[in-house]
């Protein structure tokens, strides 16, 4: 049974994908978030519908997790409200819904934990500490010591298409079709929980759309249910949830409450930061580790610090497991220290571009002992051209001014106008080689056609577009005659995690290497040539005990931006006015693509700031109706600048940019506009104009 | 319940449940790629189709409304000359919707042109609110609307000067 | 899925039979209200249902020099289709503001004005504006003042075994008016309301004053809208923290909690009563 598909160079949508004898499945949920002893009952199924348990796929000899880090469904505990408990299996999806609706669910409740600040030994679920330098010796001789304590919340990211997953057969292999940016992942998963080897599983990327980081592990508990389904019924399974069901329980970013205590001299330049880091990771995360290993690098930006204490958590609370998302951690430490920042300004008082331009890491240098920094951070370059575009120095002396005058906001315009510095670099922690291992082949054959294999990576239309742009510059071809094979995962091959465009950027440096090894032999031999490029990346950095080993900037693609933003002091929304951000990510294969699909970012970053707060402990059907997104009447005008990229050689990511810069950015202008701290984000209207009120 | 409409030009008779939405109904009448049953609340735009030529949600209307109209999906209005007008657009000013929303961006803009053949910006902006992938740069995506509105009017002013 | 009775009159008179037949029956034009705020894959609806967006007497215009006369099976984008100046502002850009386009081309007036559960955006402004509306019943019809028509817990209600045939919305337009929409996601919230604030102004002293707060409640105090009619504008600091206080209190007593945005709405409007 082969799914019928769109064209080789358009992935298929899960959504529209179907094979002959199909069957779709439903999830049955928990409906509450803590509970033992559950049981699954059904009275009576229609012909031709049946109902699958954890029961069940044990006496067909499967496995029913991944890893105790990644349950297909609940195992004897019930960890969240929304937890997979079993399925319901038939040929009307719509029945299918409403049979799962209408199963009897029995368990004995128990209260469930939500506090996760303040937390027991038991919810911890990573906890990572290090020192260095001396924290305490700097604390006591420090001419100012101040302490803040910054929250970030749960976020629904406004996927393009909702989780699912089908699995069937092609020949002898089960084909599990699916959104992943992991397939490998999802490969090494369903092979487990099957227990075949892996060679009998091959993994079709179908098209990811948005997916900003979302689709890293998930998908592979979703493609292990259909595909356990598929072998216990003996026909293909497709579950796709429903926009509502992916809403309230696919994975969000985490939570994160991020204390700051800082040590500076009289000049604002930091002798020491204390800083307790704690993320709310819902039920569980199979990534808890990447995602505190990477905000506690990410602490203090790109400024220089000689003594730091960091406490991270990983704290379970009972609610849908809350993942990776927004750079694996990194965008909570540039929001918890760019807010830093902007209330040292207050404190010092100094503008926030003079603590930075303080405090910044210089060439030669680094912080937690780490390998020091080749090249200078193009701090200067970055600031000064962002400066001369948003005109930040007037409009910031203005609004300050206005500020003082009317401090309540009480009458006039109240807008603010924030710079942030951050930067995106091809780090990881991974530790399993697996995790850093890309492959590409390039095939030129007879008919002087070029065929790409990315082995299961797959990127947005605009990343594939790049990859064929740099395969066709490199060897002179026309890109009509380059072609891209459908991502597929099997055996052969391992494909990392294709983050947001860490994984986009490596692939596009193997199809260059790839291209240039054919290209030496392209005159010499017959065709058909085939070249390989292979990588399999140690981890750059490693936390050890007393030092951060290797290079915590490798690859690093810098970024400033600017936003200035207008509160409507009648209803406290705040409306961003116009974005501005220079980049200096090396090469741009294709700027005016790189371009629009940055504007797009920004705007989904902009929703991050702008968007409701989603609730997960009181998660209810209703909200899935409230949710906020920037509406296209109040987009701002952006402007974008490339910086350098003519004489780059080099071609790095930038797609995470605006998701690290956008949220500091937005909240350091508010809290200029407002003349307050909120220490969180996002806020509502309501939640301002009450701060305005109680000030 | 049984309930006659015609759908892409043709006549349809149709049984039906009061509780079905015209999305799902109208999925089963055909091979309809564009019509995907997705947001259910009215937000995406992933099942827009033209019901007595007003742009609707089929998420969001009982199968019953569906009685004595007539529909036209992506599929019907693909072959049409607006639409290559817009399609046309699209890629000269590389307007790129994604796969998932292409064709309700191109319904969303068929509608606005319809209405309003010289749109304002203001315009333009109000009507991206009816489709809310964020996939796509506003920037080209406006100018492809004005590109379409340029290239319909002239193959209708000189419809009408022949 | 439950399975409803579906109706579907031709006319306005075989409407009213119905409906006086069938009591509990419900009338559905866009069902945007109805289908819109349900999420399942399949549709819940009462026992029956009227489908009425195509009965002709319904989706009538008529205008006069005073008043333009609207059917309430009027979509709102039809509503927007009326020419320039048919409807008197700020009319246009509250439906405008509501949704968006292809929502306002199912949704209808009707159905914005009857809503059970709450008071959608164009409520506030029909009230202002002092809009009336047909009620008819198979046997009887009158006209009543929009502003009237709540039941016990304050709510928008018509009558049982009425119908909503017609609004007929003056075109006098004050020359004062302000408004604000609360909220902004795209299916009404809790948060979701409308402030509305229209005056007339002559020779620097306020001839009408009219004030409606609405969302899930409406909040509209004439006590204090006659105190304000007669006073010289510019209002002095005094008298406008009373306005402010008042209403306060008011929406207070009617909701049981304080809205920071209403004090600020309510000053802001007062602010703007400058003369002419």
């Amino acid at each position: 049974m082969i799914a019928k598909q769109q064209n080789l160079e358009n992935l298929p949508l899960l959504t529209t994908l179907s094979v002959p004898e199909m069957l779709s499945a439903t999830v049955i949920r928990s409906r509450t978030a803590k509970a033992i002893n559950h049981q699954v009952v059904h009275s009576r199924l229609p012909a031709g519908y049946r109902m699958i348990t954890p029961k069940d796929i044990e006496e067909e000899g499967c496995k029913t997790d991944y890893s105790p880090i990644l349950p297909i469904f609940a195992d004897e505990q019930v960890r969240y409200r929304g937890e997979p408990l079993g399925l319901i299996v038939g040929p009307d999806p719509v029945i299918c819904d409403e049979l799962a609706e209408a199963v009897e669910l029995t368990y004995e409740e128990q209260e469930p934990q939500f506090i996760w600040e303040s937390f027991a030994s038991s919810q911890i679920a990573y906890r990572k500490t290090f020192v260095y330098g001396d924290p305490d010796e700097a604390f006591k001789k420090a001419a100012r010591v101040e302490q803040g304590i910054y929250h970030n919340g749960v976020f629904d990211h406004h996927y393009s298409e909702p989780m699912g997953a089908l699995a069937t057969w092609e020949y002898d292999k089960m084909v599990v079709y699916c959104a992943s940016q992991w397939p490998s992942h999802v490969r090494d998963a369903v092979a487990t929980v099957l227990r075949v080897p892996a060679a009998d599983v091959a993994i079709k990327t179908t098209e990811i759309g948005t997916a900003l980081d979302g689709r890293l592990w998930l998908p592979s508990q979703v493609a292990c249910q259909a595909a356990l389904a598929a072998r216990l019924c003996r026909k293909p399974i497709k579950i796709l949830f429903t926009r509502k069901e992916d809403y309230l329980y696919t994975s969000k970013q985490a939570r994160s409450s991020v204390t700051i205590k800082s040590a500076t001299d009289s000049n604002g330049r930091f002798l020491a930061l204390d800083i307790v880091m704690i993320l709310n990771i819902g039920a569980y995360n199979p990534m808890a580790e990447e995602l505190v290993n990477q905000a506690m690098a990410a602490i203090t930006g790109f400024y220089s610090c000689p003594s730091i204490r960091i406490e991270a958590y990983a704290v379970k609370t009972n609610v849908v497991p809350l993942g990776a998302l927004g750079s694996i951690g990194s965008s909570h430490a540039f929001f918890a220290i760019e807010a830093h920042i902007n209330h040292l300004a207050k404190v010092l008082p100094k503008t926030p571009a003079e603590i930075k331009s303080a405090n910044i890491l210089l060439k030669g240098h680094s912080n937690f002992g780490a390998e020091p920094l080749e090249a200078e951070i193009p701090f200067r370059r970055i600031t000064e051209k962002l400066e001369e575009l948003s005109d930040y120095k007037r409009k910031y002396a203005s609004y300050e001014l206005v500020k003082k005058r009317d401090p309540g906001c009480r009458e006039g315009v109240v807008r603010g106008i924030a710079i942030t510095l951050g930067y995106q670099s091809d780090r990881s922690f991974f530790q399993i080689p697996a995790m850093n291992s890309y492959a590409v082949e390039v095939t030129l054959d007879r008919t002087l056609n070029l065929t790409i294999n990315t082995h299961g990576a797959a990127g947005s239309p605009s990343v594939r577009a790049m990859w064929k742009t740099t395969a066709s510059r490199f060897l002179s071809m026309d890109e009509k005659d380059i072609h891209l094979l459908p991502p597929v995962c099997n055996n052969q091959n391992q494909c990392g995690p294709m983050t947001l465009s860490r994984g986009a950027t490596v692939v596009n440096q193997l199809i260059e290497r790839a291209c240039r090894a054919l290209q030496k032999r392209r005159f010499r031999e017959s065709l058909p040539i085939i070249a390989r490029a292979q990588t399999r990346l140690p981890p750059r950095v490693t936390w050890e005990q007393n030092s951060l080993v290797g290079q915590p900037f490798a690859g690093a693609s810098w970024c400033g931006t600017a936003i200035e933003i207008q509160v409507d002091r009648l209803t406290g929304e705040a409306q961003p006015l116009c974005v501005w951000m220079v980049i200096d990510a090396g090469r741009i294969v294709m700027p005016d693509r790189a371009l629009s699909s940055l504007r797009a970012s920004i705007l989904n970053a902009l929703n991050l700031c702008i968007g409701e707060e989603f609730s997960p402990e009181k998660v209810s059907e209703e909200s899935y109706l409230y949710q906020r997104v920037i509406s296209p009447n109040l987009y701002p005008t952006m402007e974008i600048e490339f910086l350098g990229s003519d004489r780059a050689t080099r071609s790095k990511g930038l797609g995470e940019l605006p998701f690290a810069t956008i949220p500091p950015a937005f909240y350091s202008a508010l809290t200029q506009a407002i003349g307050l701290e909120p220490q969180q984000l996002p806020l509502q209207g309501s939640d301002i104009l009450k701060r305005l009120e109680e000030e | 319940m049984t309930i006659d409409f015609t759908l892409n030009g043709k006549a349809q008779h149709v049984q039906i449940r009061s509780g079905d939405r015209l999305v799902y109904v109208l999925q089963k009448l055909g091979d309809f790629p564009s019509l995907v049953p997705d947001c259910l609340s009215g937000n995406c735009g992933h099942c827009l189709v033209f019901m007595d030529s007003r742009l609707i949600y089929s998420c969001i209307t009982p199968a019953f409304k569906a009685k004595d109209t007539s529909i036209v999906t992506y599929e019907g209005f693909s072959k049409t000359d607006e639409c290559k007008d817009i399609v046309q657009a699209l890629t000269e000013a590389a307007a790129f919707p994604c796969d998932f929303c292409y064709k309700a961006k191109v319904l969303m803009i068929a509608e606005l042109l319809e209405r309003v053949p010289m749109p304002e910006p203001a315009q333009i902006l109000e009507q991206l609110d009816i489709v809310s992938c964020t996939c796509t740069d506003p920037v080209p995506l406006t100018k492809a609307i004005a590109l379409a509105a340029e290239a319909r009017n002239k193959r209708k002013f000189k419809r009408a000067n022949k | 899925m439950r399975i409803s009775e579906i109706f579907y009159p031709s006319s306005l008179n075989e409407l009213l039979e119905l409906v006086a037949s069938n009591s509990g029956i419900v009338l559905l034009a866009g069902g945007t209200e109805l289908a819109g705020r349900q999420t399942s894959r399949t549709l819940e609806f009462p026992e029956q249902i009227a489908s009425i967006a195509r009965i002709p007497e319904l989706r009538k215009t008529v205008r006069s020099e005073q008043y333009v006369e609207v059917g309430s099976a009027t979509t709102l984008s039809g509503l927007l289709s009326l020419s320039s100046g048919a409807l008197p502002f700020p009319l246009p850009a509250a439906i405008h503001a509501i949704a968006n386009g292809a929502v306002r081309n199912a949704a209808t007036l009707g159905g914005n004005l009857c809503c059970k559960w709450r008071f959608m955006d164009l409520w506030p402004f029909l009230a202002c504006l002092d809009a009336q509306i047909e009620l008819r019943s198979r046997h009887a019809s009158r006209w009543a003042n929009l502003g009237h028509l709540c039941d016990e817990k304050g709510l928008p209600s018509v009558p049982d075994g009425a119908i909503l045939t017609r609004v007929r919305i003056p075109v006098h337009e004050h020359n004062f008016v302000f408004q604000k929409k609360l909220g902004n996601s795209r299916f009404p919230s809790p948060e979701t309301a409308s402030f509305v604030c229209m005056a007339d102004i002559d020779q620097n002293k306020i001839g009408t004053f009219k004030l409606i707060f609405a969302g899930e409640n409406a909040l509209r105090n004439k006590d204090i809208e006659t105190s304000l009619i007669g006073r010289r504008i510019p209002l002095s600091q005094k008298e406008s923290q009373q306005v402010i206080e008042a209403y306060s209190e008011a929406f207070e007593k009617l909701t049981g909690r304080k809205s920071f945005q209403l004090d600020a709405l309510v000053e802001e409007s007062l602010s703007r009563l400058v003369p002419l």
